[in-house]
């Protein structure tokens, strides 16, 4: 059935439409849950929950606009939510709530990849924000900015911030 | 001392959104900085190691656990059912209402003046009679209580019709 049809149903409450725009979403989903979070078990609770989030405000969804990059940035604030979240607990919580070793080695995973996330993981959770809207979901700032709900010019110092670091970073490694 | 591009300027370029004369200036100031150009060459390779991700396969189908949790279609339904009910309702006592104060103000009476007052100036037309006929079987009566009962009706409508709103908003933008 085509997209569009299914999100019109969706939009509308049909259940069964929903879960079909979830089939045909959830990697993308489950990809920036990953990217962000570095951990997979987090990263699948997070793309359920972004998901969730966007059934209960699927009335908001424009049937007229492809409904991935929509289902995509509900997952970006998700996981922001989350993880600013748990950096706001004391040291000692944090630890024990922590399920986030980093990103997994055992499987097999390019080294590269395997460095990049490293270098993704260790950044703060704006940061991380900032360059998975750019990079991946390749936003322009002011639609960076819509999507976190905070000023053009802090979403730009993030993304600029994030690269230096990233710069740094991956070149160490 | 040579005056080097500000950290912006680099990453504006590199995203493609200065305007041509800026873009101009940065490429001529690239032209000839060797270490703004090691700068650049650096955010192009985050860019390249960014894009250059793998992406991860699916650990399994996520739509019936998400599915799971999405409260049953019914309550929707009857959520949907009381509104139509409130509105029909609200819409009802409307009609009722109206056609109360049809009576009250006599429409056929001000329409019959009307008519031969139209009918005096010798227009080349008739009129034919009608009447509008009262709900007998609602003796409706224009009360306080009445008024304050569509008030209340219709507040309600406005109240949830908006919090439905809003909730949804709030999701969406966190
Ligand atoms: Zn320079």
């Amino acid at each position: 059935m085509e997209e569009r049809n299914l999100a019109q149903r969706a939009s509308q409450g049909d259940r069964e439409a929903f879960g079909e725009l979830v089939r045909l979403h959830q990697a993308g989903v489950y990809n920036t849950a990953y990217r962000m979070t570095g951990n997979r078990q987090e990263a699948e609770d997070t793309a359920q929950e972004a998901f969730l989030r966007a059934c209960r405000a699927i009335s908001s969804l424009d049937p007229s606009r492809p409904p991935g990059p929509w289902f995509r940035k509900i997952a970006v604030n998700v996981c922001l939510n989350r993880l600013e979240k748990r950096q706001a607990l004391p040291l000692e919580e944090m630890l024990a709530a922590s399920t986030d070793p980093g990103p997994e080695s055992q499987t097999i995973e390019r080294e590269s990849s395997r460095q990049v996330r490293t270098a993704l993981a260790s950044l703060p959770p704006r940061y991380r924000a900032a360059i998975e809207l750019r990079h991946y979901q390749e936003l322009s700032y002011a639609e960076m900015a819509e999507t976190l709900g905070r000023p053009l010019s802090d979403v730009k110092s993030d993304l600029f911030r994030a690269r230096k670091m990233l710069a740094e970073r991956i070149r160490i490694e | 001392m040579k005056k080097h591009l500000p950290e912006e300027i680099l990453n504006e370029y590199l995203d493609d959104v200065l305007d041509g004369l800026a873009r101009h200036q940065v490429e001529i100031h690239l032209f000839d900085c060797v270490e703004c150009r090691a700068q650049l060459d650096a955010l192009h390779l985050v860019s390249s190691a960014l894009a250059g991700l793998d992406n991860e396969p699916l650990p399994h189908n996520l739509a019936p656990a998400v599915l799971a949790k999405i409260p049953e279609q019914h309550t929707r339904l009857v959520w949907k059912l009381v509104l139509a009910a409130q509105a029909g309702i609200a819409i009802g006592m409307i009609i009722i209402l109206l056609s109360d104060l049809l009576v009250w103000f006599q429409p056929q009476e001000w329409l019959a003046l009307i008519f031969s007052q139209l009918a005096s100036l010798e227009f080349p037309i008739s009129y034919p009679s009608f009447t509008i006929p009262r709900l007998q079987a609602f003796n409706f009566q224009v009360s306080s209580t009445n008024i304050i009962f569509l008030a209340v009706s219709a507040l309600l409508l406005w109240g949830v019709g908006n919090a439905i709103l809003m909730n949804n908003r709030h999701e969406v933008h966190k």
